[in-house]
Protein backbone atom coordinates (compact mmCIF):
# COMPACT_ATOMS: atom_id res chain seq x y z
CA UNK A 1 0.00 0.00 0.00
CA UNK A 2 2.96 2.29 0.96
CA UNK A 3 4.51 1.13 -1.95
CA UNK A 4 1.76 2.01 -3.74
CA UNK A 5 1.44 5.79 -2.89
CA UNK A 6 5.42 6.51 -3.63
CA UNK A 7 4.94 5.21 -6.53
CA UNK A 8 2.18 7.74 -7.67
CA UNK A 9 4.00 9.92 -5.94
CA UNK A 10 6.95 9.25 -7.84
CA UNK A 11 5.03 9.11 -10.89
CA UNK A 12 2.75 12.35 -10.29
CA UNK A 13 6.22 14.31 -9.93
CA UNK A 14 7.44 12.66 -13.25
CA UNK A 15 4.34 14.00 -14.89
CA UNK A 16 4.51 17.44 -13.21
CA UNK A 17 8.48 17.63 -14.66
CA UNK A 18 7.53 16.69 -17.88
CA UNK A 19 4.47 19.38 -17.96
CA UNK A 20 6.78 22.03 -17.03
CA UNK A 21 9.27 21.42 -20.04
CA UNK A 22 6.44 21.24 -22.21
CA UNK A 23 5.43 24.30 -21.12
CA UNK A 24 8.63 25.62 -21.26
CA UNK A 25 8.59 24.11 -25.13
CA UNK A 26 5.27 25.58 -25.64
CA UNK A 27 5.90 29.17 -24.49
CA UNK A 28 9.88 28.72 -26.55
CA UNK A 29 7.52 28.17 -29.36
CA UNK A 30 5.60 31.12 -29.09
CA UNK A 31 7.99 33.05 -29.03
CA UNK A 32 10.45 31.45 -31.41
CA UNK A 33 6.93 32.28 -33.82
CA UNK A 34 6.94 35.72 -32.50
CA UNK A 35 10.47 36.67 -33.44
CA UNK A 36 10.12 35.01 -36.77
CA UNK A 37 6.76 36.75 -37.57
CA UNK A 38 8.58 40.13 -36.32
CA UNK A 39 11.62 39.30 -38.51
CA UNK A 40 9.19 38.68 -41.48
CA UNK A 41 7.39 42.03 -41.11
CA UNK A 42 10.71 44.13 -41.09
CA UNK A 43 11.20 42.18 -44.22
CA UNK A 44 7.83 42.55 -45.48
CA UNK A 45 8.15 46.12 -45.56
CA UNK A 46 11.43 46.25 -46.91
CA UNK A 47 10.30 44.57 -50.01
CA UNK A 48 8.16 47.40 -51.01
CA UNK A 49 10.86 49.82 -51.68
CA UNK A 50 13.75 47.11 -52.63
CA UNK A 51 11.74 43.61 -54.01
CA UNK A 52 14.95 42.21 -55.34
CA UNK A 53 16.83 42.27 -51.93
CA UNK A 54 14.88 39.39 -50.10
CA UNK A 55 17.37 37.38 -48.20
CA UNK A 56 17.02 33.22 -49.34
CA UNK A 57 17.03 32.48 -45.88
CA UNK A 58 14.14 33.92 -44.84
CA UNK A 59 11.81 31.16 -44.90
CA UNK A 60 8.79 31.25 -47.42
CA UNK A 61 8.96 35.10 -47.73
CA UNK A 62 9.93 34.12 -51.91
CA UNK A 63 6.42 32.66 -51.64
CA UNK A 64 4.65 35.14 -49.17
CA UNK A 65 6.20 38.30 -52.06
CA UNK A 66 4.42 36.52 -54.75
CA UNK A 67 1.10 36.66 -53.78
CA UNK A 68 -1.38 38.45 -55.76
CA UNK A 69 -1.98 42.42 -54.35
CA UNK A 70 -5.15 44.45 -54.35
CA UNK A 71 -3.10 46.33 -57.07
CA UNK A 72 -2.34 43.72 -59.32
CA UNK A 73 -6.24 43.44 -59.52
CA UNK A 74 -6.91 46.68 -60.39
CA UNK A 75 -4.23 46.50 -63.17
CA UNK A 76 -6.96 43.96 -65.08
CA UNK A 77 -9.13 44.22 -67.23
CA UNK A 78 -12.83 43.34 -68.07
CA UNK A 79 -12.29 40.27 -69.38
CA UNK A 80 -9.97 38.96 -66.67
CA UNK A 81 -11.81 39.41 -63.65
CA UNK A 82 -15.45 38.49 -64.66
CA UNK A 83 -14.68 35.12 -63.62
CA UNK A 84 -11.90 34.00 -61.10
CA UNK A 85 -8.89 35.85 -62.01
CA UNK A 86 -5.80 33.96 -63.16
CA UNK A 87 -3.69 35.34 -60.58
CA UNK A 88 -6.22 34.66 -57.64
CA UNK A 89 -5.42 30.87 -58.58
CA UNK A 90 -1.92 30.78 -59.02
CA UNK A 91 -1.66 32.96 -55.49
CA UNK A 92 -4.16 29.80 -53.94
CA UNK A 93 -2.17 27.19 -55.51
CA UNK A 94 0.82 28.77 -53.61
CA UNK A 95 -1.05 28.59 -50.32
CA UNK A 96 -2.69 25.22 -50.87
CA UNK A 97 1.42 23.33 -51.76
CA UNK A 98 2.47 25.36 -48.32
CA UNK A 99 -0.55 23.42 -46.55
CA UNK A 100 0.44 20.33 -48.44
CA UNK A 101 3.97 20.10 -47.34
CA UNK A 102 3.34 20.84 -44.12
CA UNK A 103 0.73 17.99 -43.75
CA UNK A 104 3.34 15.78 -45.24
CA UNK A 105 6.47 16.83 -43.30
CA UNK A 106 5.44 17.95 -39.43
CA UNK A 107 8.23 19.94 -39.24
CA UNK A 108 7.51 22.00 -41.64
CA UNK A 109 3.99 22.98 -39.62
CA UNK A 110 4.92 26.16 -38.00
CA UNK A 111 6.88 27.58 -40.68
CA UNK A 112 3.55 27.07 -42.66
CA UNK A 113 1.76 28.75 -39.94
CA UNK A 114 3.40 31.70 -39.43
CA UNK A 115 3.30 31.69 -43.38
CA UNK A 116 -0.78 31.81 -43.31
CA UNK A 117 -0.60 34.38 -40.53
CA UNK A 118 1.76 36.78 -42.78
CA UNK A 119 -0.76 36.16 -45.46
CA UNK A 120 -4.31 37.03 -43.75
CA UNK A 121 -2.43 39.77 -41.65
CA UNK A 122 -1.45 41.67 -45.29
CA UNK A 123 -4.02 43.85 -45.78
CA UNK A 124 -2.17 44.70 -49.83
CA UNK A 125 -2.65 40.77 -50.47
CA UNK A 126 -6.37 40.15 -52.28
CA UNK A 127 -8.74 39.45 -49.68
CA UNK A 128 -9.90 36.19 -51.53
CA UNK A 129 -6.29 34.83 -50.29
CA UNK A 130 -6.39 36.39 -47.07
CA UNK A 131 -9.45 34.90 -46.16
CA UNK A 132 -8.53 31.10 -47.71
CA UNK A 133 -5.31 31.56 -45.25
CA UNK A 134 -7.35 32.73 -42.48
CA UNK A 135 -9.22 29.79 -42.74
CA UNK A 136 -6.35 27.66 -43.05
CA UNK A 137 -4.99 29.03 -39.10
CA UNK A 138 -8.71 28.46 -38.10
CA UNK A 139 -8.70 24.71 -38.27
CA UNK A 140 -5.17 23.96 -38.23
CA UNK A 141 -4.50 25.48 -35.06
CA UNK A 142 -6.31 22.76 -33.42
CA UNK A 143 -5.45 19.99 -36.04
CA UNK A 144 -1.82 20.38 -36.34
CA UNK A 145 -1.71 21.78 -32.28
CA UNK A 146 0.24 25.36 -32.66
CA UNK A 147 -0.71 28.23 -31.28
CA UNK A 148 -0.60 31.54 -33.00
CA UNK A 149 -0.98 34.56 -32.31
CA UNK A 150 -3.74 36.84 -35.06
CA UNK A 151 -3.50 40.81 -34.91
CA UNK A 152 -7.03 41.53 -34.53
CA UNK A 153 -7.43 44.56 -35.76
CA UNK A 154 -5.79 43.45 -39.15
CA UNK A 155 -8.86 41.17 -39.83
CA UNK A 156 -12.29 42.85 -41.20
CA UNK A 157 -15.40 41.73 -40.49
CA UNK A 158 -15.48 40.85 -44.00
CA UNK A 159 -12.36 38.86 -43.97
CA UNK A 160 -13.37 37.08 -41.00
CA UNK A 161 -17.03 36.51 -42.59
CA UNK A 162 -15.37 35.47 -46.05
CA UNK A 163 -13.02 32.71 -43.93
CA UNK A 164 -16.33 31.33 -42.24
CA UNK A 165 -17.66 30.77 -45.34
CA UNK A 166 -14.98 27.60 -46.04
CA UNK A 167 -16.39 25.81 -43.24
CA UNK B 1 -53.80 23.22 -70.78
CA UNK B 2 -50.68 25.05 -70.02
CA UNK B 3 -48.83 21.96 -69.71
CA UNK B 4 -49.96 20.24 -72.78
CA UNK B 5 -48.61 23.31 -74.44
CA UNK B 6 -45.67 22.85 -72.72
CA UNK B 7 -45.16 19.49 -73.48
CA UNK B 8 -45.61 19.80 -76.91
CA UNK B 9 -43.20 22.59 -76.97
CA UNK B 10 -41.14 20.55 -75.28
CA UNK B 11 -40.80 17.55 -76.93
CA UNK B 12 -40.91 19.38 -80.50
CA UNK B 13 -37.89 20.71 -79.72
CA UNK B 14 -36.24 17.66 -77.89
CA UNK B 15 -36.78 15.76 -81.21
CA UNK B 16 -35.17 19.09 -83.34
CA UNK B 17 -32.16 18.85 -80.99
CA UNK B 18 -31.83 15.21 -80.96
CA UNK B 19 -31.42 16.02 -84.71
CA UNK B 20 -28.50 17.52 -84.51
CA UNK B 21 -25.09 17.20 -81.63
CA UNK B 22 -26.57 17.24 -78.48
CA UNK B 23 -26.18 15.46 -75.04
CA UNK B 24 -28.64 15.27 -72.43
CA UNK B 25 -30.70 17.63 -74.48
CA UNK B 26 -28.70 20.08 -74.54
CA UNK B 27 -27.61 21.47 -78.02
CA UNK B 28 -23.41 21.56 -79.06
CA UNK B 29 -22.77 23.41 -81.41
CA UNK B 30 -20.05 22.54 -83.80
CA UNK B 31 -18.67 25.62 -83.13
CA UNK B 32 -17.01 24.03 -80.52
CA UNK B 33 -14.29 22.33 -80.62
CA UNK B 34 -14.61 18.16 -80.38
CA UNK B 35 -12.01 17.92 -77.08
CA UNK B 36 -13.81 20.37 -75.73
CA UNK B 37 -17.49 18.97 -76.51
CA UNK B 38 -16.22 15.98 -74.98
CA UNK B 39 -14.98 17.74 -72.14
CA UNK B 40 -18.42 19.06 -71.32
CA UNK B 41 -20.02 15.75 -71.80
CA UNK B 42 -18.16 14.59 -69.09
CA UNK B 43 -18.80 17.48 -67.04
CA UNK B 44 -23.00 16.82 -67.03
CA UNK B 45 -22.71 13.37 -66.30
CA UNK B 46 -20.66 14.24 -63.51
CA UNK B 47 -22.94 16.85 -62.46
CA UNK B 48 -25.43 14.34 -62.77
CA UNK B 49 -23.79 11.54 -60.76
CA UNK B 50 -23.83 14.13 -57.74
CA UNK B 51 -25.23 12.08 -55.31
CA UNK B 52 -27.74 13.50 -52.72
CA UNK B 53 -26.14 16.18 -50.72
CA UNK B 54 -26.37 17.89 -47.21
CA UNK B 55 -26.52 21.36 -47.78
CA UNK B 56 -27.61 24.78 -45.58
CA UNK B 57 -30.94 26.28 -46.23
CA UNK B 58 -29.47 29.35 -48.15
CA UNK B 59 -28.34 26.76 -50.40
CA UNK B 60 -32.10 25.51 -51.03
CA UNK B 61 -33.30 29.13 -51.27
CA UNK B 62 -30.86 30.59 -53.33
CA UNK B 63 -31.27 27.58 -55.73
CA UNK B 64 -34.74 26.96 -55.28
CA UNK B 65 -34.51 23.39 -54.68
CA UNK B 66 -35.64 21.22 -51.71
CA UNK B 67 -33.63 18.07 -52.65
CA UNK B 68 -30.30 18.29 -53.67
CA UNK B 69 -28.96 15.28 -56.15
CA UNK B 70 -27.97 15.21 -59.44
CA UNK B 71 -30.87 14.98 -61.27
CA UNK B 72 -32.35 18.46 -59.44
CA UNK B 73 -28.95 19.66 -60.36
CA UNK B 74 -28.45 18.66 -64.10
CA UNK B 75 -32.32 20.13 -64.28
CA UNK B 76 -31.73 23.45 -62.65
CA UNK B 77 -28.39 24.27 -65.41
CA UNK B 78 -30.83 22.54 -68.29
CA UNK B 79 -33.55 24.64 -67.63
CA UNK B 80 -30.83 27.59 -68.31
CA UNK B 81 -28.70 26.63 -70.64
CA UNK B 82 -30.26 24.88 -73.40
CA UNK B 83 -27.68 25.69 -76.68
CA UNK B 84 -23.80 26.30 -76.29
CA UNK B 85 -22.15 28.04 -78.88
CA UNK B 86 -17.91 27.81 -79.17
CA UNK B 87 -15.87 30.47 -79.44
CA UNK B 88 -15.41 30.78 -82.84
CA UNK B 89 -19.30 30.60 -83.39
CA UNK B 90 -20.08 34.37 -84.89
CA UNK B 91 -23.39 35.76 -84.04
CA UNK B 92 -23.55 38.18 -86.60
CA UNK B 93 -24.25 38.50 -90.29
CA UNK B 94 -26.73 35.34 -91.14
CA UNK B 95 -26.67 33.58 -88.24
CA UNK B 96 -27.81 37.21 -86.04
CA UNK B 97 -31.82 36.74 -86.89
CA UNK B 98 -34.49 39.57 -86.21
CA UNK B 99 -38.54 39.61 -86.48
CA UNK B 100 -40.13 42.82 -86.06
CA UNK B 101 -44.01 42.31 -84.42
CA UNK B 102 -43.31 40.68 -81.13
CA UNK B 103 -44.76 41.95 -78.42
CA UNK B 104 -42.57 42.14 -75.13
CA UNK B 105 -43.17 42.28 -71.15
CA UNK B 106 -43.52 46.17 -70.24
CA UNK B 107 -41.37 45.66 -67.69
CA UNK B 108 -38.58 48.12 -67.13
CA UNK B 109 -35.15 47.67 -68.36
CA UNK B 110 -32.44 47.42 -66.20
CA UNK B 111 -30.54 50.53 -65.18
CA UNK B 112 -27.58 51.56 -67.25
CA UNK B 113 -27.20 48.53 -68.97
CA UNK B 114 -26.79 49.80 -72.71
CA UNK B 115 -25.01 52.62 -71.62
CA UNK B 116 -22.57 50.65 -70.11
CA UNK B 117 -22.55 48.00 -72.85
CA UNK B 118 -22.55 44.12 -71.81
CA UNK B 119 -19.65 44.10 -69.54
CA UNK B 120 -21.57 41.31 -67.90
CA UNK B 121 -21.23 39.20 -70.23
CA UNK B 122 -18.16 40.37 -71.81
CA UNK B 123 -16.11 37.12 -70.76
CA UNK B 124 -15.87 35.69 -73.68
CA UNK B 125 -12.62 34.20 -72.83
CA UNK B 126 -14.31 31.43 -70.47
CA UNK B 127 -17.89 31.56 -70.78
CA UNK B 128 -20.91 34.13 -71.49
CA UNK B 129 -24.57 34.32 -71.88
CA UNK B 130 -25.33 35.21 -74.98
CA UNK B 131 -29.26 34.37 -74.55
CA UNK B 132 -29.55 37.12 -71.96
CA UNK B 133 -27.88 40.05 -74.13
CA UNK B 134 -29.72 38.99 -77.53
CA UNK B 135 -33.17 39.62 -75.17
CA UNK B 136 -32.01 42.56 -73.52
CA UNK B 137 -30.68 44.50 -76.44
CA UNK B 138 -33.58 43.04 -78.53
CA UNK B 139 -36.29 44.21 -76.42
CA UNK B 140 -34.44 47.57 -76.09
CA UNK B 141 -34.65 47.90 -79.77
CA UNK B 142 -38.33 46.20 -79.76
CA UNK B 143 -37.06 43.27 -82.20
CA UNK B 144 -37.28 39.59 -81.37
CA UNK B 145 -33.51 38.05 -81.79
CA UNK B 146 -32.13 34.98 -82.46
CA UNK B 147 -29.78 33.03 -84.12
CA UNK B 148 -29.31 30.40 -86.62
CA UNK B 149 -27.60 27.06 -84.95
CA UNK B 150 -26.66 25.05 -88.16
CA UNK B 151 -30.05 25.21 -89.80
CA UNK B 152 -32.24 25.92 -87.24
CA UNK B 153 -33.60 29.30 -85.90
CA UNK B 154 -33.36 29.55 -82.34
CA UNK B 155 -35.03 33.15 -81.42
CA UNK B 156 -35.04 34.52 -77.72
CA UNK B 157 -38.03 35.41 -76.85
CA UNK B 158 -36.91 35.03 -72.68
CA UNK B 159 -33.60 35.32 -71.06
CA UNK B 160 -34.60 31.79 -70.49
CA UNK B 161 -34.04 30.51 -74.01
CA UNK B 162 -30.79 29.58 -72.35
CA UNK B 163 -28.00 30.74 -75.18
CA UNK B 164 -24.63 30.36 -73.44
CA UNK B 165 -20.97 30.83 -76.06
CA UNK B 166 -17.99 28.66 -74.11
CA UNK B 167 -15.00 30.01 -74.42
CA UNK B 168 -10.96 28.32 -74.46
CA UNK B 169 -10.73 29.75 -71.05
CA UNK B 170 -13.14 27.61 -69.73
CA UNK B 171 -10.95 24.67 -71.14
CA UNK B 172 -7.12 26.46 -70.05
CA UNK B 173 -4.78 25.03 -67.54
CA UNK B 174 -4.32 27.97 -66.19
CA UNK B 175 -7.53 28.97 -65.04
CA UNK B 176 -8.43 25.66 -63.79
CA UNK B 177 -7.25 23.73 -60.84
CA UNK B 178 -4.79 21.66 -62.08
CA UNK B 179 -3.37 19.94 -65.15
CA UNK B 180 -5.54 16.81 -65.89
CA UNK B 181 -7.84 18.32 -68.17
CA UNK B 182 -10.78 16.44 -66.68
CA UNK B 183 -10.21 15.62 -62.93
CA UNK B 184 -12.49 16.37 -60.32
CA UNK B 185 -11.00 19.42 -59.36
CA UNK B 186 -11.55 21.18 -62.96
CA UNK B 187 -14.91 19.33 -63.37
CA UNK B 188 -15.92 21.44 -60.11
CA UNK B 189 -14.17 24.70 -61.69
CA UNK B 190 -15.63 24.62 -65.26
CA UNK B 191 -19.47 23.48 -63.65
CA UNK B 192 -19.13 26.39 -60.99
CA UNK B 193 -18.70 29.24 -63.86
CA UNK B 194 -21.52 26.65 -66.05
CA UNK B 195 -23.74 27.90 -62.80
CA UNK B 196 -22.44 31.13 -62.74
CA UNK B 197 -23.65 32.02 -66.16
CA UNK B 198 -26.81 29.62 -66.01
CA UNK B 199 -27.90 32.31 -63.29
CA UNK B 200 -28.00 35.08 -66.18
CA UNK B 201 -30.56 33.62 -67.51
CA UNK B 202 -33.02 34.54 -65.15
CA UNK B 203 -34.91 37.52 -63.41
CA UNK B 204 -37.17 40.08 -64.83
CA UNK B 205 -37.86 43.74 -65.64
CA UNK B 206 -34.98 45.67 -63.86
CA UNK B 207 -32.92 42.72 -62.92
CA UNK B 208 -32.94 40.71 -66.35
CA UNK B 209 -30.35 38.47 -66.43
CA UNK B 210 -29.31 38.95 -62.65
CA UNK B 211 -26.81 41.98 -64.09
CA UNK B 212 -23.64 42.44 -62.50
CA UNK B 213 -23.43 45.82 -60.35
CA UNK B 214 -20.34 47.98 -60.20
CA UNK B 215 -18.33 47.19 -57.31
CA UNK B 216 -18.10 50.19 -54.99
CA UNK B 217 -15.78 52.47 -53.62
CA UNK B 218 -13.08 50.99 -51.63
CA UNK B 219 -13.53 47.05 -53.41
CA UNK B 220 -10.88 45.87 -54.63
CA UNK B 221 -12.28 45.46 -57.95
CA UNK B 222 -14.04 49.08 -57.64
CA UNK B 223 -15.44 50.71 -61.44
CA UNK B 224 -15.79 47.18 -62.65
CA UNK B 225 -19.15 45.81 -63.18
CA UNK B 226 -18.08 42.44 -61.21
CA UNK B 227 -20.13 42.55 -58.26
CA UNK B 228 -23.97 42.08 -57.04
CA UNK B 229 -25.65 43.56 -54.21
CA UNK B 230 -28.20 40.93 -54.06
CA UNK B 231 -27.69 37.42 -51.98
CA UNK B 232 -28.93 34.88 -54.83
CA UNK B 233 -27.17 36.52 -58.09
CA UNK B 234 -24.27 34.76 -60.39
CA UNK B 235 -21.12 35.17 -57.65
CA UNK B 236 -23.73 33.91 -54.95
CA UNK B 237 -24.98 30.69 -56.82
CA UNK B 238 -21.09 30.29 -58.04
CA UNK B 239 -19.66 30.18 -54.63
CA UNK B 240 -22.76 27.64 -53.51
CA UNK B 241 -22.61 25.48 -56.21
CA UNK B 242 -18.32 25.05 -55.96
CA UNK B 243 -18.80 24.85 -52.03
CA UNK B 244 -21.30 22.12 -52.33
CA UNK B 245 -19.32 20.07 -54.96
CA UNK B 246 -16.09 20.16 -53.26
CA UNK B 247 -17.94 18.64 -50.45
CA UNK B 248 -18.57 15.44 -52.63
CA UNK B 249 -14.42 15.25 -54.35
CA UNK B 250 -13.05 12.11 -53.45
CA UNK B 251 -9.94 12.71 -55.30
CA UNK B 252 -9.37 16.53 -54.87
CA UNK B 253 -5.67 17.18 -53.42
CA UNK B 254 -5.28 20.28 -50.70
CA UNK B 255 -3.94 22.50 -53.69
CA UNK B 256 -6.88 21.32 -55.20
CA UNK B 257 -8.98 22.44 -52.53
CA UNK B 258 -7.24 25.70 -51.71
CA UNK B 259 -7.68 27.01 -55.26
CA UNK B 260 -11.41 26.08 -55.55
CA UNK B 261 -11.90 27.80 -51.60
CA UNK B 262 -9.93 30.77 -53.21
CA UNK B 263 -12.03 30.78 -55.92
CA UNK B 264 -15.66 30.73 -53.24
CA UNK B 265 -14.08 33.10 -51.19
CA UNK B 266 -13.09 35.43 -54.83
CA UNK B 267 -16.87 35.19 -55.61
CA UNK B 268 -18.39 35.62 -52.32
CA UNK B 269 -16.20 38.77 -52.25
CA UNK B 270 -18.02 40.37 -54.96
CA UNK B 271 -21.26 40.12 -52.95
CA UNK B 272 -21.18 43.68 -51.52
CA UNK B 273 -23.39 45.83 -49.69
CA UNK B 274 -21.59 48.92 -49.75
CA UNK B 275 -21.27 50.27 -46.23
CA UNK B 276 -19.70 46.66 -45.14
CA UNK B 277 -16.84 47.96 -47.07
CA UNK B 278 -15.87 50.69 -44.42
CA UNK B 279 -15.77 51.15 -40.62
CA UNK B 280 -17.72 53.68 -38.85
CA UNK B 281 -14.81 55.79 -37.92
CA UNK B 282 -13.72 55.87 -41.43
CA UNK B 283 -16.81 57.06 -42.53
CA UNK B 284 -16.87 59.99 -39.96
CA UNK B 285 -13.73 60.96 -40.72
CA UNK B 286 -15.07 61.38 -44.70
CA UNK B 287 -18.42 62.90 -43.49
CA UNK B 288 -15.97 65.58 -41.52
CA UNK B 289 -13.57 66.50 -43.98
CA UNK B 290 -16.70 66.81 -46.80
CA UNK B 291 -17.91 68.77 -44.21
CA UNK B 292 -15.52 71.54 -43.80
CA UNK B 293 -15.52 71.37 -47.58
CA UNK B 294 -18.87 71.93 -47.98
CA UNK B 295 -18.88 74.77 -45.25
CA UNK B 296 -16.48 76.72 -47.25
CA UNK B 297 -17.67 76.65 -50.81
CA UNK B 298 -21.04 77.67 -48.76
CA UNK B 299 -19.62 80.60 -47.19
CA UNK B 300 -17.09 81.27 -49.82
CA UNK B 301 -20.47 82.30 -51.67
CA UNK B 302 -22.07 83.95 -48.82
CA UNK B 303 -19.32 86.78 -48.49
CA UNK B 304 -18.12 86.84 -52.50
CA UNK B 305 -21.09 85.71 -54.54
CA UNK B 306 -19.56 86.52 -57.99
CA UNK B 307 -17.14 83.16 -57.28
CA UNK B 308 -20.56 81.40 -56.87
CA UNK B 309 -20.38 81.33 -60.64
CA UNK B 310 -16.71 79.97 -60.87
CA UNK B 311 -16.86 77.33 -58.34
CA UNK B 312 -20.79 76.00 -58.06
CA UNK B 313 -19.89 72.83 -59.34
CA UNK B 314 -17.54 72.19 -56.84
CA UNK B 315 -20.19 72.37 -54.51
CA UNK B 316 -22.44 70.31 -55.93
CA UNK B 317 -19.49 67.54 -56.29
CA UNK B 318 -18.25 67.86 -52.99
CA UNK B 319 -22.23 68.19 -51.29
CA UNK B 320 -22.86 64.96 -53.59
CA UNK B 321 -19.97 62.91 -51.80
CA UNK B 322 -21.23 63.89 -48.78
CA UNK B 323 -24.47 62.69 -48.46
CA UNK B 324 -22.99 59.17 -50.08
CA UNK B 325 -21.08 58.62 -46.75
CA UNK B 326 -24.33 60.03 -45.11
CA UNK B 327 -26.16 57.30 -46.45
CA UNK B 328 -23.32 54.71 -46.38
CA UNK B 329 -23.46 55.48 -42.42
CA UNK B 330 -26.87 55.22 -42.08
CA UNK B 331 -26.51 51.48 -43.91
CA UNK B 332 -24.15 50.93 -42.00
CA UNK B 333 -25.96 51.30 -38.79
CA UNK B 334 -28.53 49.54 -40.02
CA UNK B 335 -27.32 46.42 -40.81
CA UNK B 336 -28.64 44.56 -43.80
CA UNK B 337 -27.92 41.02 -45.46
CA UNK B 338 -27.71 41.52 -49.29
CA UNK B 339 -32.06 41.60 -50.42
CA UNK B 340 -33.07 38.42 -52.62
CA UNK B 341 -34.34 39.02 -56.37
CA UNK B 342 -37.34 37.35 -57.93
CA UNK B 343 -35.61 34.96 -60.22
CA UNK B 344 -38.68 34.19 -62.09
CA UNK B 345 -37.47 34.95 -65.69
CA UNK B 346 -40.02 37.21 -68.26
CA UNK B 347 -40.69 36.55 -71.41
CA UNK B 348 -41.80 33.32 -73.19
CA UNK B 349 -40.35 29.68 -71.66
CA UNK B 350 -40.93 26.78 -70.50
CA UNK B 351 -39.80 24.63 -67.27
CA UNK B 352 -38.55 21.50 -67.53
CA UNK B 353 -39.69 19.16 -65.33
CA UNK B 354 -36.59 17.04 -63.41
CA UNK B 355 -38.08 13.61 -64.98
CA UNK B 356 -37.85 15.08 -68.41
CA UNK B 357 -34.53 16.43 -68.45
CA UNK B 358 -33.24 13.32 -66.52
CA UNK B 359 -34.96 11.12 -68.91
CA UNK B 360 -33.00 13.07 -71.54
CA UNK B 361 -29.53 12.45 -69.87
CA UNK B 362 -30.48 8.77 -69.37
CA UNK B 363 -30.78 7.90 -73.18
CA UNK B 364 -27.98 10.37 -74.02
CA UNK B 365 -25.79 8.05 -71.29
CA UNK B 366 -27.32 4.55 -72.85
CA UNK B 367 -25.91 5.45 -76.59
ZN1 LIG C 1 -21.49 37.05 -64.68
Amino acid sequence: MKKKRIFLYVFSAFGLAFSIIMMGQEEILIEKIKTQSSALKIISSRREQTPFQISKEDNLNTELVSLPRVSDLKNLNEHEIHHTPEIILKGASVVGRIHNNAEQLPSKRHEAMLFFKNCLEDENIAIAIRAVCLNKVYTLIPKWRIPILIEEDKISLELKELAKELF
Amino acid sequence: MKKIIGLVLFLTLSSHISAKENFGGIYLDSSIPKVQIQTLKEDFIYLYNTPETEVDSEFKTVFELTDVNGAELYNWVFNRVRYIVGQDYKRTGRNLLKKKGHVFPSTPLPDGVFEKGFHTYGAVIIMSNLGAELYLTGKNENILKGLRLNREEVYVPSPRTGIVQVGEGLFLERLLVNKEQNSEANKIKRLGTIFHEARHSDGNAEHVGFIHNVCPTGHALSGFYACESSRNGSYSLEAHALKMLLTNCHTCSIEDQTKLSASITDSLSRVVVRSHLKTEEKLLEEIEAFQRVVEFYENLFKTNPDMKKDYESELIKFQGQLSESEAQLVELRTPKIPKFLDPMPEGHFYEVLVEDSSELMEASLSR
